[in-house]
């Protein structure tokens, strides 16, 4: 659900969880990562779980177990980031590690939706930024 | 891979696995031929003269019928969409106008509510939407994994 705020988590094995409670560090193979560009606006009648089991059902014919989703291109501006919470929480049915939405303005809303003070939005902003890592989507990137 | 948002519908899955998409306006289609298809994921392999099959029973001094396709789990679950408002907030809008209208779910329809976390109730009731679902049943029920895990509990013998 996280990778909908563009936070990279996903969830591990209780071993490795015990692991790295202990101190141990787990290693992984770097996991391909499958582009889904996604265009256009939801019509009214069609809800978030209409999308996601869309998607779902695309995903699984595409076949992306073990691997990283990101989703890009302009129809990512006209979801809610609770849309793309749905989306990316729903990753275990379409069998990714996980389903990624990079921060962009609607993220920014939403930390500030939840109380977030405005420095600390600032420096997030310009890291993200510096990094390469906030997406605008006006064709400029 | 790319997908035009616009060109989505209202879609289902199953009847047994979260990929197996079907869109709304195909669901009988889709169901009475899983009826009939070998068992599998998109199979229960009834016998052509045993799909019509009705069974009537009572349950609170009413007499009902149960055929294949009854409903008689009915849940408002799955921590993942129970967490998205807009979606939550149609589900309050449909039971407000089923409410209205005089519809009511059966009795032997098991009926439950069981959100991700407490917030879901939280606006439920900021929006005034709650009572009607008590009202069809959908009281919530406890937060976190319930029937979309298959904790449902039992259902009437």
């Amino acid at each position: 659900m996280i990778d909908g705020l563009g936070i990279v988590g996903w969830g591990v094995g209780g071993i490795e969880a015990e692991s790295v409670m202990l101190g141990q560090q787990i290693s992984m193979v770097l996991p391909k990562v499958v582009g889904y560009k996604l265009v256009g606006e939801l019509p009214s009648r069609a809800t978030a779980t209409d999308l996601v089991l869309t998607l779902v059902a695309n995903l699984r014919k595409r076949g992306v177990v073990g691997q990283f989703v990101e989703f890009f291109g302009s129809g990512c501006a006209n979801l809610s980031l609770t849309d793309r919470a749905t989306i990316a929480n729903m990753s275990p049915e379409y069998g990714a590690t996980m389903g990624y939405f990079p921060v962009d303005q609607q993220s920014m809303d939403y930390l500030k939706l939840i109380g977030t003070d405005e420095q600390r939005m600032a420096v997030i902003e310009a890291y993200l930024k510096k990094q390469g890592l906030y997406r605008v989507y006006d064709g400029s990137q | 891979m790319e997908l035009d948002l616009s060109t989505v519908v209202p879609c289902l899955s199953g009847p047994k696995r979260p990929h197996d998409y079907v869109p709304l306006t195909d669901m009988q289609k889709d169901f009475h031929a899983c009826l009939a298809n070998k068992v599998g994921f998109k199979g229960f392999d009834i016998a052509e003269e045993k799909r019509g099959t009705v069974s009537k029973f009572t349950i609170d001094g009413t007499e009902h019928e149960l055929k294949h396709g009854s409903v008689v789990i009915a849940a408002i679950t799955s921590c993942t969409n129970t967490s998205n408002p807009s979606v939550m907030l149609q589900a309050g809008l449909l039971a407000k106008n089923a409410v209205e209208r005089g519809l009511m779910t059966p009795s032997y329809m098991k009926t439950s509510m069981s959100p991700g976390s407490g917030v879901s109730t939280a606006y439920m009731e900021l929006a005034g939407v709650n009572t009607y679902l008590d009202k069809l049943g959908f009281t919530t029920a406890g937060y976190g994994c319930m029937t979309c895990i298959g904790n449902s509990g039992a259902l009437p013998e």
